[in-house]
């Protein structure tokens, strides 16, 4: 009895655990302030009077995509922290629920479901990965919520003429050519390559870099190598290829982790190309690649090394609320949420809220600025290009999006 | 003339990364192939539980601890975490009789509650991890680049894989898990004590998963919460059938099998469609050989 008793308590005790990881779909968390409370399925404690403006945040909270879903989350929170504490817009405090996604677009669709069935929420921080917003838009579109992307980069979004979704950042198309173009200027390139992990979101930044690279500089013959993110962790098939064709420069479209290590690995076969990444702004890229990531450039959504003193207090008080520096995965997030907040202070409603900011936002934000002209793209986003010197990034220049359609 | 002589430099650079590569998914699948040769059990958890030894050992590490003692805790930790949930999760199911899907099923679930333990603990960012042991130094052969740590890797399976089978072979207790390996209902009515008998194959198990996590992060030169699943059950489990269930020579020469396919494919044919040709061979493989290269060792000879 004892022994079936203490199974029992295990198998809860485990149960629970697994809940308290920020859970699955079925669980969501509601906070209003940074001491966060946590309420199972469907009996979620978030007040639905007049004095909230509740929103979600559905992104990544388990599995493989959980860090980047967790900065959206921590960005969003800081925040909804310092504008609730100012007294909130128009005497309302902003309420944020959080989804887990788990980066899977059945998922999504299933919390996209349940968002919509809670007439209480007002608009959506909507996913870190194009195919779960692509997946869930009928459902957010039906329900009438405006839909924000903090840092979804996929070019096709732009295409989809939806009017209900915002796009915070430069799409990955945009980075890229601000990229190739600062690489190309400060190194001799004569062969350069792609790396990119075989996702729906890398594989179009691909082929938009091999794009740019024939139209643009003239290249031929680009050569492309891809890596499974979920299962390749060895790339020693592909920088042999590299090394074996003469490549002297890789662009890279992957997440910091596999770019850290393919520079590790190529170092150690004696391969030292230059490289050049569009999403390795993570301070955890340095860490990892160490001297191996000394020289590399990428691109950020912000630039931590500008001496204003908004985007240093800015950074002094994430690292003391969340101990680590933060990337464009918080930035993007904090100054959506003040742009959605100056929205919301000048006449935006639940029914018109993306719209409302396409046709009238122009913000300045702390860490960026917004303003849509009419699109779901924000113009004033700016792509700063960085470069791992003496291990810290330095910017060595950057372009809006406004300045990249000026000069093509 | 010229061509040729790079075409075979290229070819000795990728045979040289096929056996690093195939060595590091040797030691993985070592621990793994005990438990399912031996009790026939698919643990989709191995993967997952050794991650928690090696995350112990990694925050040992960076908390000033020595290395080697690190490491041994680790292995400790992730034997003992098996062991509780062997007597939590596996056995219970094993006492009513249950059949062979049913602890499977279990494990899946033990994997998806160990990966969240461990998001709750370390998060879900990526480390760097290196003890600082093993010197990550790399001779060049000609043109090609072999790392020291790669040859360690190797040698520490192969002496791994001999110690073991020494110990299955003089042992008592060696002895009792072949018993146990061809009839558990039949080793019980020996007076072999079944139960703690098959609670040291999922801690030996799991001490085995952990060092192979161990030599994997080294190698790779990072930790984070995802190393155990793709990394290690399911490359485990492939080079398990690849080599023959129940054989740790089989893990060894299996593992090595699936290394220098993955890479040679990725290397001449196609990175794009690397996994679908690999798992292609695979069941190809499988049909010709169902019991893999060395069937039923352990099972058979006794």
């Amino acid at each position: 009895m004892k022994k079936r008793l203490l199974s029992i308590i295990c198998a809860l005790a485990l149960t629970l655990s697994l809940t308290a990881c920020g859970g699955s779909g079925s669980g969501e968390t509601t906070s209003a302030d940074s001491t966060s409370e946590t309420s199972s399925g469907d009996t979620s404690t978030g007040s639905t009077d007049g004095d909230t403006i509740r929103f979600a945040v559905a992104v990544p909270l388990t599995g493989d995509n959980a860090e980047q879903g967790m900065y959206v989350v921590n960005g969003c929170q800081m925040a909804i922290d310092e504008i609730n504490a100012a007294g909130g817009v128009n005497g309302k405090m902003f309420e944020m629920v959080t989804y887990d996604d788990q980066a899977s677009p059945n998922q999504a669709v299933t919390i996209a479901e349940k968002i919509a069935a809670d007439p209480t929420i007002e608009f959506v921080i909507a996913h870190i990965n194009s195919g779960c917003l692509v997946a869930a838009q009928d459902t957010y579109i039906d329900a009438g919520l405006s839909v924000i992307g903090t840092v979804l980069s996929m070019d096709e979004l732009s295409d989809y003429g939806w009017d209900n979704f915002l796009r915070m950042c430069l799409c990955n198309g945009d980075s890229a050519k601000i990229l190739i173009d600062a690489v190309m200027e400060a190194e001799d390139v004569k062969n350069p390559a792609i790396f990119y992990a075989n996702d729906a979101n890398d594989l179009s930044a691909c082929n938009l870099m091999v794009e740019y690279l024939q139209d643009k500089y003239g290249f031929t013959n680009i050569q492309t190598e891809t890596f499974n993110p979920e299962t390749d962790k060895d790339y020693s098939a592909q920088i042999d290829k590299f090394n074996a064709a003469g490549v002297d420069c890789i662009f890279l479209a992957c997440e910091y982790s596999p770019a850290a290590l393919l520079a590790m690995q190529s170092h150690e076969k004696g391969f030292s190309p230059v490289f050049a990444g569009i999403s390795n702004n993570n301070p955890a890229f340095i860490e990892l690649g160490g001297e191996d990531v000394e020289g590399v450039y990428t691109v950020c959504g912000f630039d931590s090394t500008d001496q204003d003193a908004d985007i240093q207090n800015f950074i002094a008080k994430y690292e003391e609320e969340y101990g680590t520096q933060p990337n464009d995965c918080v930035s993007r997030p904090y100054d959506s949420m003040y742009a959605i907040a100056d929205a919301y202070q000048n006449g935006a409603t639940r029914d018109n809220l993306a719209q409302w900011m396409m046709e009238n936002t122009n913000y300045e934000g702390t860490t960026m600025d917004f303003r849509f002209d009419g699109t779901c793209d924000d113009q004033l986003a700016r792509t700063y290009i960085l470069q791992v010197t003496n291990g810290e990034f330095q910017c060595i220049t950057s372009k809006s999006l406004d300045e990249l359609n000026a000069g093509s | 003339m010229e061509t040729e002589k790079e075409d075979e430099e290229v070819l000795l650079q990728v045979a040289v990364d096929a056996l690093s590569v195939g060595s590091v998914y040797a030691l993985i699948s070592m621990g793994y192939n005990l438990v399912y040769g031996i009790l026939g059990q698919l643990n989709f958890a191995h993967g997952d539980v050794y991650t928690v030894g090696c995350f112990i050992t990694f925050t040992l590490f960076v908390s000033g601890v020595n290395p080697i003692l690190a490491i041994i805790i680790g292995v400790c930790a992730g034997a003992v975490v098996n062991l509780i949930v062997e007597r939590f999760a596996y056995r219970p199911l094993r006492k009513r009789g249950s059949n062979r899907i049913a602890p499977t099923i279990s494990a899946v679930g033990i994997a998806y509650i160990m990966r969240n333990i461990v998001q709750l603990i370390w998060g879900p960012q990526t480390y760097a991890f290196d003890l600082q042991i093993i010197p990550s130094k790399t001779i060049q052969v000609g043109n090609a680049y072999v790392g020291t740590l790669q040859i360690w890797i190797l040698l520490i399976a192969v002496l791994i894989m001999v110690l073991m089978t020494m110990a299955l072979k003089k042992t008592k207790w060696g002895q009792a898990i072949v018993s146990i390996s061809q009839d558990i209902t039949t080793s019980s009515l020996m007076g072999i004590k079944t139960d703690r008998i098959i609670a040291i194959i999922y801690g030996l198990g799991a001490a085995l998963g952990v060092i192979g996590g161990i030599l994997f992060c080294s190698y790779y030169g990072f930790i984070y919460m995802g190393i155990g699943f793709a990394y290690g059950t399911m490359k485990a489990w492939m080079a398990t059938i690849w080599g023959g269930i129940g054989s740790l020579k089989g893990a060894i020469v299996g593992a090595l099998c699936l290394g220098i396919i993955e890479t040679f494919v990725g290397a001449y044919v196609s990175t794009t469609y690397k996994d679908v040709i690999v798992w292609l061979v695979f069941i190809i493989f499988i049909m010709v050989r169902p019991h893999g290269l060395f069937p039923q060792e352990v099972a058979e000879k006794v």
